[in-house]
């Protein structure tokens, strides 16, 4: 029986790095999953964001929707050169974030889109998020990678694993 | 009813020993709005149904309409938020004859090539004591329009579950972009 769900790669960072990224992405599933673990930032607070194939053209939008515990609240954004996987200032230096990322179709011919999960409990970063993301590209997505909004580098210990869901 | 497709048994792991397992997939054909699993095996814990939708009714959105067994009786009842980039609306129901995941999808008025993406978990699915609980994770952005939906929804039966049906809403059909992949999650032995 074939294996549908299993992990492709992981990277734990053993020092502070601008981005994680998996490249030369296998070919043989129909979607992919990262779990991203301990998120922090090497200063100040960022918004998480993702790249596909290196594409920083502005063909990114998105929509999310946030709750801090006293409101839930929602914001759009278009023309991005990335797509934003919590919107708002989420990761910190000391508050450890954690993300789902799902990437629905990652082969297919169609525009590609994303949806993700992320929390963090502290004082500087205490919100649950979610938030669809659209790539107005309908290319194959063969890398992915992870980095902050405001050049900043990802602290060491942070954690992320990318998983291939293949359907029957 | 077109489009029904009968489910596989799959055999698979997230981890360890095949935990999560595929067991069945299909797509829109551009000519039924319905995609139905059925004869959807009992040796599970949960199901998962992963996929994009992509309806061809009028309007950027669509509704997303699930039936389970062919019940469509008054007996579903549903709590939702739906985030559309300026605000968030919490709304929820009783006495539904479907569990109606509202504004889920794309409609034929959403961009080209532009899908919906949902994740679709059902929990206990097998058991005869409890009553179903259907959980959605879903939506699309439409580069400057689109929702998020997080949603609920209870089925009261507690009869197992064996038949999925997805339906598109506004009567319309599913677009050939639509894909719909079952999984099974095992408990442990």
């Amino acid at each position: 029986m074939p294996v549908t769900y299993e992990p492709i790669a992981t990277t734990t960072l053993g020092a502070a790095a601008a981005n994680i990224t998996f490249s030369s992405i296998s070919s043989a599933y129909t979607d992919l999953k990262i779990i991203v673990a301990n998120y922090k930032t090497a200063s100040g607070t960022q918004d998480i964001c993702l790249r596909l194939n290196g594409d920083s053209s502005t063909v990114y939008s998105f929509t999310a929707m946030r709750g801090d515990g006293t409101l839930a609240t929602s914001n759009r954004g278009t023309a991005y050169p990335r797509a934003m996987l919590a919107p708002g200032s989420w990761s910190s230096t000391t508050v450890p974030a954690t993300s789902i990322i799902d990437i629905f179709n990652y082969l297919g011919s169609t525009n590609k889109t994303i949806l993700c999960k992320t929390a963090a409990e502290g004082t500087e970063a205490n919100q649950i998020h979610v938030s669809v993301n659209l790539w107005r590209n309908t290319s194959a997505i063969n890398s992915v990678a992870i980095f902050n909004s405001g050049s900043v580098n990802i602290s060491a210990g942070t954690t992320a694993t990318l998983y291939g869901i293949k359907k029957a | 009813m077109s489009g029904v497709l009968a489910g596989l048994i799959g055999s698979f792991p997230a981890g360890a020993a095949g935990a999560f397992e595929s067991i069945a997939s299909a797509s829109g054909t551009g000519s039924s709005g319905t995609i139905t699993f059925s004869s959807i095996p009992s040796t599970y814990q949960h199901l998962q149904i992963r996929g994009t939708a992509d309806s061809s009714g009028a309007g950027t959105q669509q509704d997303l309409f699930i039936t389970l067994n062919g019940v469509t009786s008054a007996s579903y009842t549903w709590h939702q938020m739906r985030a559309t980039g300026t605000g968030v609306s919490p709304s929820g129901g009783v006495s539904l004859t479907n569990a109606s995941v509202y504004d889920a999808v794309t409609g034929n008025s959403a961009l080209a090539n532009v899908t919906a993406a949902i994740i679709l978990d059902i929990h206990d699915y097998a058991s005869t004591t409890k009553n179903k609980t259907l959980r959605l994770f879903g939506g699309f952005d439409n580069n400057g329009s689109g929702q998020l939906v997080l949603h609920s929804n209870l089925l009261i039966n507690t009869s197992a579950i064996s038949s999925i049906s997805l339906i598109s809403g506004g009567g319309a059909n599913w677009e050939t972009t639509t894909q719909f992949a079952l999984y099974g999650i095992k408990g442990a032995a």
